[in-house]
């Protein structure tokens, strides 16, 4: 019998973390780089579940891999008609001032972490959901800031497909 | 039980690699996936520390925090799209029509 199951599922998520985001920094290709960055949110959404913010997960599938990414893909299908070429391949410049720059500040944060001395330990509650809570705080303590993200992401979209919609028109017109 | 820090780790991680992707990449939309990924590591901190505060606080934020992610993406993505338009390319440091 195991006796703390979730830490194995943990660092199940972490390598996939890991191992997606190092491909996504190593990557020259866009599209590559849109589906290693698909298999990272995947793993922070395992980690919200497993940190017991079991809303928070379904939110980052739904939202993240099911409305971003597609935006990214289709930014990049419409990139890829507008250019006339095949693939998108990045170049990567500053290479030695951003590993350093990376590498500093992931020191930097890893010391401050391990001297603050945090002995907590995350408690997992298999039988508990959040969604109620959650309910029932965006109906009262939120109820401002979720009307204004509701009016935010209003505006936002407009005007997103306001500016990509010129775009378009000129396109079926040609 | 799953130690803080662990999370912890992994958060500065994913921090430090959008840091990389955004000043290595040359490709606008490329610089775009540094930034989410760097909300995301923002996002994995406030769970945390609100499962370990035992309020609902923290998630409240990363709902607002991903709702502004969204809305960015949707804009960035439809301009860049325009800046393909004008310039036919997609690289950051070919886009210097207001350069002095």
């Amino acid at each position: 019998m195991i006796n703390n199951p979730e830490i194995y599922f943990f660092y199940f998520f972490a390598t996939i973390i890991v191992g997606s985001a190092l491909f996504l920094l190593i990557t020259k290709n866009v599209v590559y780089a849109a589906f290693a960055l698909l298999s990272t949110l995947l793993g922070v959404a395992g980690l919200f579940v497993l940190a017991s913010a079991d809303f928070l997960g379904i939110m980052q599938i739904v939202i993240y891999i099911g409305g971003v990414l597609l935006l990214f893909m289709f930014a990049i299908m419409f990139a890829n008609k507008l250019t006339g070429q095949h693939y998108i391949i990045t170049e990567h410049k500053n290479l030695l001032s951003g590993i350093v720059l990376g590498i500093a500040v992931f020191i930097i944060f890893a010391t401050a972490i391990l001297n603050a001395g945090f002995k907590e330990q995350l408690s997992y509650y298999p039988n508990k959901s959040t969604i109620s809570g959650i309910g029932i705080e965006l109906m009262t303590a939120y109820v401002l800031p979720f009307e204004f993200a509701g009016v935010f992401l209003f505006a936002a979209l407009i005007g997103a497909s306001i500016v990509a919609g010129h775009l378009i028109k000129d396109k079926i017109k040609k | 039980m799953i130690p803080s820090t662990h999370f912890l780790i992994i958060a500065a991680f994913l921090f430090s690699i959008g840091i990389i992707i955004l000043i290595v990449k040359r490709n606008a939309i490329a610089a775009l996936m540094g930034i989410e990924l760097m909300l995301n590591a923002v996002n994995i901190n406030l769970v945390v520390f609100s499962n370990l505060n035992k309020q609902i606080d923290g998630q409240m934020f990363v709902i607002f925090v991903i709702v502004v992610a969204v809305a960015e993406a949707a804009v960035g993505l439809a301009l860049l799209l325009q800046v393909y338009k004008s310039y036919k390319t997609s690289d950051l440091d070919k886009i210097t029509k207001l350069k002095g």
